[in-house]
């Protein structure tokens, strides 16, 4: 979001006195320096001989005390993923790196790694305090200690007061609060959450993920977050990686990730997106069927896709001094609460657009437009371009 | 608020109660006369008998704990009654350290063949109890195929009569019976702790041991103690086993009540002997339902 609002600059001067770009340039600096806590060295996992692998020559870094995603459809290898690091899994090929040291072989109570459990898994038996506590006395630490450090944990995730109950007697959101207590309790060098707010119903979903974000930032835990909801990924992560059929697709910044996605996958998969399958036109333009659509930049590939973000449309007379500008018959308009989604026609292409407030009705037409800086180019690295287009 | 308050009156006025009432009587009916018929009664006849007085095969019916007297008085009855519950104690024991990690491996190490496995296991049920005692006289017999083998390979020149006819052989036997009793009550109960659990407790830091005693275990006690008790009742009131393979030295309480009921024909002094067995067995499973209870829910 900041590199929306901040000046385009490339002289260096200039950089070093922008306090946005400063900023991040330190940032980049420093996660240059900042270890490396988790590194998957070409890891590839097959569950049963001849079957897909799971996950295909993955690699992977994650940086300490970064928030870190793993997001993508079911089976896309996510948790598969997050399994290895964790120790569940063994990879097939690859190994596993924790803190430098190669741990592939190493079962899970020998890492100093937590998870959190999709369904919390936490001790039917024990009460709140005891399932907390046992990370602790798996370790040794002396009772006195312990009670402290649980009753300072269960603080920091709102759950005082409930020691002595059982889980059953416990909500999902609670439970899962207890879950986090006890994966935070032994302080470990790197926290593992699987999709933790999967169980959870929409507004207990929302609270816990400030809860999760705020405790990353006091803690200063590096966390990695498997997800299927590309808004959870995009408003907790420092960077992600998007997985599709046991490979990543794209690892960059949420920012990144969003504005220029670098398959058609990405951009369909984060977001709402009009994906346009295009052929290189004279300079500067693209080709989508009939439509003509005017790029920021050359492309150095015949055919490619464009992506234009819902968004990025306008609608009506405003439409009228952008660069690509086009008058679309409306298809259909679905009420959605805050703003209303457009389908439109734009010469036998299929596009979706936003507005606030009521526009043209069913079958009327209407002006659309969006700047060339909107349009774009997503790189292709298989798929689409192999196989005819006409 | 006024509606909703009569709506309530309506449903728990007395009408309703009563109705409600006689609906669950109902459905519980069939159960009730089955418990009644089958197991009070007959229960409560052997209470009765063993009350009575046997003279010469008929029976007075002169209330009076005569039996139970000359049972506790008599030095032969103490002495089985002594090694009845040890012998039970023992089966049960070992079929409970041999079932109980089996099933742990079945469930955890079988992946996908664990139910073959689990069924493996208790085919022996589907075999007359009577069939799969006498196998082992088959096995441990005079010209049995253990004696037979010993012999083809010299250990012995002569067969040994010493494997049949004594309490350890009553033991193994009846080890061998509880075996998939107990088996499959651990089974189920293993095979509900889900195996997330194990892997949270092992991320937790504790090695696959400490997961067995602190989680896999308290959540699976109670369950293995049923298994060790119906183990128990079993072997505790059997009188097959010890008539077939016990000889003289491996007699139990339950050889005596047949020969009282049977040859003997005293059957106050045979129920007052059935009434010891049942009591014990029931004392027994009341000091061991304490190990049984478990507050936790697995979802």
């Amino acid at each position: 979001m900041k590199r929306e609002t901040e000046p385009k600059v490339d002289d260096v001067a200039a950089l070093a006195a922008s306090p946005f770009r400063a900023e991040e340039v330190l940032a980049d600096a420093r996660r240059d320096t900042q270890q490396t806590v988790v590194e998957l060295v070409s890891v590839t996992k097959v569950y049963s001989d001849g079957a897909d692998p799971a996950v295909s020559d993955l690699d992977l870094s994650v940086h300490e005390g970064e928030f870190f995603s793993l997001l993508g459809p079911s089976g896309s290898g996510k948790t598969t993923t997050l399994r290895m690091i964790a120790g569940f899994e063994r990879p097939t090929v690859g190994r596993v790196k924790l803190g430098g040291s190669d741990v592939t072989t190493r079962p899970p109570y020998k890492r100093d790694v937590s998870t959190v459990f999709q369904n919390y898994a936490l001790f039917p038996h024990m009460k709140v305090k005891d399932n907390v506590a046992y990370p602790l006395k798996m370790r040794g630490v002396p009772r006195k200690e312990v009670r402290l450090r649980v009753n300072e944990v269960l603080e920091r995730v709102a759950m005082n007061g409930f020691e002595s109950r059982l889980p059953h007697q416990l909500s999902g959101g609670q439970r899962q609060r207890v879950a986090l207590a006890r994966a935070l309790i032994s302080r470990p060098k790197i926290l593992l959450l699987d999709e933790p707010l999967g169980a959870l119903d929409l507004k207990l979903r929302e609270s816990m993920l400030l809860v999760l974000k705020h405790l990353q930032r006091d803690v200063g835990i590096t966390f990695l977050y498997v997800t299927h909801d590309q808004s959870e990924a995009l408003a907790m992560s420092d960077r992600l990686a998007v997985m599709n059929q046991g490979r990543i697709e794209q690892l960059a910044t949420p920012t990144v990730v969003y504005e220029s996605p670098a398959t058609s996958f990405v951009a369909g998969f984060i977001g709402k997106t009009n994906l346009l399958e295009c052929v290189r036109g004279s300079a500067r333009t693209a080709r989508a069927g009939g439509l003509v659509i005017r790029l920021p930049a050359d492309v150095a590939r015949e055919r490619f896709t464009l992506s234009v973000r819902p968004e990025a449309i306008t609608l009506g007379e405003a439409s009228r001094s952008l660069e690509n500008h086009y008058a679309a018959t409306v298809v259909d308009v679905l009420f959605l609460g805050h703003e209303r989604e457009l389908i439109l026609e734009v010469s036998a292409q299929r596009m979706t657009a936003r507005a606030t407030g009521p526009t043209a009705g069913v079958g009327e037409m209407i002006e659309i437009g969006w700047p060339c800086a909107a349009s774009i180019v997503v790189e292709e690295t298989g798929t689409w371009q192999q196989s005819p287009l006409e | 608020m006024a509606a909703v308050a009569t709506r309530v009156a309506e449903q728990t006025s007395f009408g309703s109660r009563v109705r409600t009432v006689a609906v669950r009587t109902a459905l519980v009916f069939p159960a009730l006369v089955w418990v009644v018929v089958l197991v009070l009664v007959p229960n409560i006849f052997l209470l009765l008998y063993s009350l009575w007085q046997n003279d010469l095969g008929t029976i007075l019916h002169h209330w009076n704990v005569e039996n139970y007297r000359t049972l506790f008085g008599s030095q032969v009855f103490q002495v089985l009654l002594r090694r009845t519950f040890l012998i039970a104690l023992a089966s049960a024991g070992i079929a409970t350290l041999i079932a109980y990690p089996l099933a742990f491996l079945v469930v955890r190490r079988f992946g996908r063949f664990k139910t073959m496995a689990a069924l493996l296991i208790l085919v022996p049920l589907w075999v007359s109890y009577l069939m799969r005692v006498f196998a082992w006289r088959i096995i441990l017999g005079e010209s049995g195929v253990l004696n037979n083998f010993l012999k083809s390979i010299g250990l012995i020149n002569k067969p040994s009569s010493a494997f049949l006819y004594s309490t350890t052989t009553v033991i193994m036997t009846l080890t061998y019976v509880a075996i998939p009793y107990v088996f499959l009550v651990s089974y189920t109960a293993l095979e509900r702790v889900p195996a997330h659990l194990y892997e949270a407790s092992g991320d937790c830091g504790a090695s696959p041991w400490r997961t067995f005693w602190s989680v896999v275990w308290p959540l699976t006690r109670p369950a293995v103690v049923v298994g060790f008790a119906i183990g128990f009742v079993l072997a505790f009131g059997d009188y097959v086993t010890p008539s077939l393979v016990g000889g003289l030295s491996g007699t139990m309480l339950g050889s005596i009540v047949l020969q009282q009921f049977g040859t003997a024909n005293d059957w106050p002094l045979g129920a007052a002997i059935a009434m010891t067995i049942l009591a014990t067995g029931l004392l027994f499973l009341a000091v061991v339902s304490f190990f049984t209870r478990l507050e936790a829910q697995i979802e």
